[in-house]
């Protein structure tokens, strides 16, 4: 018995080996129903009122802008979609560092605000040094039990591989933290909700929050 | 000091957006230091061989090179795949070799074996073996990496009107 309910379905492609249970299902529709709404919505118009003096600005998101965001939206949500239907722990670190690069990138593309190029780089940095722990914990994860597929670690009795999974475990969460869960604060920091591009801050919110209840599985299905 | 204006010194403080990064950072070495402490038992089935020099000067050393044997192109080396049902048909590491590298290792000595197909080198040698998607994941990563630091490079030096005229 999987920790996410029944498997509807474990499709055999080569080394990745997906497999669809009850909550990855619904968390794989609701992804997806966010992958159409980029597609469908049309270019947003962020109206600026002053109160003080009677005066209205339209701003537009220019179409550069939001080709590169539409991309970047759309690697990150299918990245999301490989974190949460991998049954392999090597290939999910690997979709949940491309997930976290291209929400610093979805932060990073804003035109004409320096604050938030400089939030994208302090992410990307902690994108950089949170590898380290992510590929370490899966490469300790190996080194322990002799296994990276989920399937075969879940046949694996209580307390095999002793302190260094535990250890593995740790640094796991440690990447997990650094490469995903920090996405929303510096969305946060550039004020993404009320900004032009907001369709897409709420792409950056959604992914991360989804990683995590995947990385909970994870957690529970290693011995 | 009042503790309400330490509270708020300290909330001023974790405003800024290098700040997390330093706080990531110190997490990091409580977790290092606690790792360093502790003694590791690793799958006994997941250890290479040593050969010979090692075993007779450095018995017992956790640096001596294992050896993992093989010649490239000719024979696999000593590794135990991942997932070994799908080991006959992918089970050799020239099996993602494009055409270009291909003719590249027939016609050179040299080059073609590992550096030139794989992005990664030796150690995606050594872990992907029988692990095909890996390697096309990580290329993307690094894929998308570069799109946004270019893309990002060309909206600062390039200026808007100078991009109009050429489109």
């Amino acid at each position: 018995m999987y920790p996410s309910g029944e498997v509807f379905t474990v499709i055999p492609l080569g080394d990745i080996v997906p497999y669809l249970s009850t909550v990855n299902a619904v968390i794989l529709g609701v992804l997806i129903a966010v992958l159409l709404l980029p597609i469908l919505s049309r270019t947003d118009i962020y109206v600026e009122v002053d109160h003080r003096r009677p005066k209205i600005k339209a701003k537009i998101v220019t179409p550069r802008e939001d080709r590169i965001k539409a991309a970047l939206a759309l690697t990150s949500t299918l990245a999301s979609v490989g974190v949460v239907t991998t049954g392999d722990v090597f290939n999910f670190t690997l979709f949940l560092s491309l997930l976290g690069m291209s929400n610093m990138g979805l932060i990073g593309t804003t035109v004409g605000d320096d604050f938030a190029l400089e939030c994208a780089f302090h992410y990307g940095l902690m994108c950089l040094i949170a590898s380290l722990p992510l590929f370490g914990g899966a490469a300790l994860i190996l080194a322990s039990t002799g296994t990276l597929s989920l399937h075969e670690l879940m046949k694996l009795p209580r307390g095999a591989g002793g302190w260094t999974l535990t250890y593995g475990k740790a640094l796991l969460t440690a990447g997990v933290l650094g490469e995903a869960g920090v996405g929303p604060f510096y969305a946060v920091k550039v004020d993404s909700f009320r900004r032009i591009w907001g369709r897409y801050a709420f792409v950056i919110h959604l992914t991360t929050l989804l990683t995590f209840s995947r990385f909970m599985e994870i957690l529970s299905l290693l011995p | 000091m009042s503790a309400s204006e330490g509270f708020s010194r300290l909330l001023l403080s974790v405003r800024r957006p290098e700040s997390m990064v330093s706080a990531y950072c110190l997490l990091l070495a409580v977790i290092a230091a606690v790792g360093l402490t502790h003694g590791y038992h690793y799958h006994r089935k997941q250890l290479y061989p040593r050969p010979e020099p090692q075993l007779q000067v450095k018995s017992g050393d956790p640096l001596a090179p294992y050896d993992r044997g093989g010649i490239p192109l000719r024979r696999p080396g000593i590794a135990v795949s991942q997932y070994p049902q799908f080991e006959p048909s992918r089970g050799w590491v020239t099996s993602y070799l494009t055409p270009f590298t291909r003719w590249l290792a027939r016609h050179s000595r040299h080059c073609g074996t590992t550096i030139v197909s794989h992005p990664g080198g030796i150690l995606d040698e050594i872990l992907y073996y029988t692990r095909g998607l890996d390697t096309v994941l990580e290329s993307s990563i690094m894929f998308v990496g570069f799109v946004i630091f270019s893309w990002v490079v060309r909206m600062k030096t390039v200026t808007e009107r100078e991009m109009g005229r050429r489109e």
